[in-house]
This record gives structure tokens, C-alpha cells and sequence, in this order.
């Protein structure tokens, strides 16, 4: 693969990666700096993978079929770079406009709202969840209940409704 | 006892996660297919599955934003990937340029 084809194979994805990372991390700016940070560290990690594969133009199947794979790789790190970002802004962040708007789901811990986003909005598998995330299947089956019960505004009966701080589904 | 509705009433929240293997799926489709009561309790909690689908952002950049990732994606991959695909004719003009 080439300098161009990689960038052709990765530019589709980005308003994608750009709303994950928002959802993960509720600040413009901050989001768009997660978007290129986490760009990077999975290039920079995953560089001689890259190189290797074969990239046909013409193949338009196997550029779906690369891109998802990309995609796997860039969550992965994204979401991992959004957990420490996240821990080191802390209350710093401010609650704007997307916090008001979606308050029930800033309460979640990063991790569970990737959990989320990955499931309710790209329609992933539980288990291709766990798999990029390197979460555990009952992990992940647990968060998307909780996230599921908690939005509806129907608590599990373990946790009591209208707490104001992060849950850790 | 557990009757057959009690039953896939309980797979609902599996049915809607994509969890059941595809042997149950089907069965669970017929069951929603055959009993129209069940269905209205089934399309219920489709419709609060699609309510939490809306209650999650998914925002997608301006214009200008979404340039300036392109931009900088361009330069990531520029700057780490040098001189990887370098044709005969550069590698020939970094040689040139090596030899002063």
C-alpha cells in the first residue's frame, strides 16, 4: 500500500472516528484532537502492517474489507486515548451543549459509551465489541443492559435514578 | 412452568442485541411472525431500542473540521511514511542529493 492509498482508505472514515471520539470525549476541539492523536498511534503502531497490505483501486470489496479492519485497530487506540485524556481533563471539561443534550448518556464512563456508540449507532456485534475492545462478552453485554435500562429511565433495581455522577456500567 | 411467550419474551433483550445464534433468531422471528399480541409487546421494545439509539450523539464534523482532520491525516501519513513509496526517479534525486 501506498502513501495515497492510504490515505484513500482511511479519509472515508474520519467524520465516523469524529463522532466516536465526540461521543467519547463531549468537546469540539478536544474530539478533533483525539481524531488525529489517536490517528497517529495507530499509524505509528501498526505502520509495516499497513505497507504490507495489498490495496487494489479497482477492488471496491476489499477497500470495505480493509476499512473495517482499520476501523477495529483505530477504535481500539482511540478509546484507550479517550480513557486517559478523559481522567487527566476530568471536571475540567465543560458541560455544553452536547451534555445537555444527551445528559443520561455523559454519564457513562468512556469505555461503556464506546460500548454504546459502537452497538446502537454501527450496529456492531457484541462480540466484535469485545474483540476490538478487549472486553470480556458478559462485559459487554452488561453495559449495553445497563446503558439500555438506565436511558429508558429504568434503573436496575441496584442502582437509584436521577444520580448526577459517572456510572460505570 | 415457562409457557412458549414467557419464554421468547425473555430472548427479547437478546433478539434486539444481535445475540441470539441464527437458529433461534429465525425461530423467534416465526413466534413474532405467528402471535400478534406478542408482536405489539415486541415492536414496544423495538421502539425503546431505537429511543436509546436517539438519546446517543453522533455528530459529524463541519466542513472546515473535517478539512482540517484531512490535513492533518495527510501530514501523519506523510511524515511516517517518508520515503516508503518513493518512485525510481526520487530515489535516483535522493541518491544525487546524498553524493553532496
Amino acid at each position: 500500500m501506498r502513501k495515497k492509498d492510504l490515505f484513500s482508505l482511511v479519509q472515508p472514515l474520519l467524520p465516523r472516528f469524529y463522532s466516536l471520539s465526540v461521543a467519547l470525549l463531549p468537546d469540539d476541539l478536544q474530539a478533533q484532537q483525539l481524531v488525529v492523536d489517536a490517528m497517529t498511534l495507530c499509524l505509528l503502531k501498526h505502520k509495516d502492517t499497513w505497507l504490507e497490505r495489498a490495496w487494489d483501486v479497482q477492488d471496491r470489496k476489499g477497500h470495505v474489507l480493509e476499512r473495517k479492519l482499520f476501523m477495529k485497530t483505530y477504535v481500539r487506540h482511540l478509546t484507550d486515548l479517550a480513557t486517559k485524556r478523559a481522567a487527566q481533563l476530568g471536571p475540567s471539561l465543560p458541560d455544553g451543549e452536547l451534555v445537555q443534550a444527551h445528559p443520561q448518556f455523559y454519564r457513562f464512563d468512556v469505555r461503556t459509551r464506546a460500548v454504546g456508540w459502537l452497538r446502537f449507532q454501527q450496529a456492531w456485534s457484541v462480540d466484535e465489541i469485545g474483540r476490538t475492545l478487549g472486553m470480556p462478552r458478559h462485559e459487554v453485554i452488561e453495559k449495553l443492559h445497563n446503558m439500555r435500562y438506565l436511558m429508558l429511565g429504568q434503573a436496575p433495581h441496584w442502582m437509584p435514578t436521577g444520580d448526577a455522577t459517572e456510572v460505570e456500567a | 412452568m415457562i409457557t412458549g411467550e414467557e419464554n421468547f419474551n425473555r430472548k427479547i433483550p437478546a433478539y434486539l442485541d444481535g445475540l441470539l445464534p441464527e437458529e433461534e433468531r429465525l425461530e423467534f422471528e416465526a413466534f413474532v411472525g405467528a402471535n400478534p399480541v406478542f408482536a405489539r409487546e415486541f415492536r414496544q421494545k423495538e421502539a425503546d431500542y431505537e429511543g436509546v439509539k436517539r438519546r446517543i450523539p453522533d455528530l459529524r464534523p463541519s466542513g472546515e473540521q473535517l478539512e482540517q482532520m484531512e490535513v492533518e491525516t495527510r501530514e501523519i501519513i506523510q511524515n511516517l511514511f517518508k520515503d516508503e513509496d518513493a518512485g525510481t526517479s526520487d530515489k535516483l534525486a535522493q541518491w544525487w542529493r546524498g553524493l553532496f
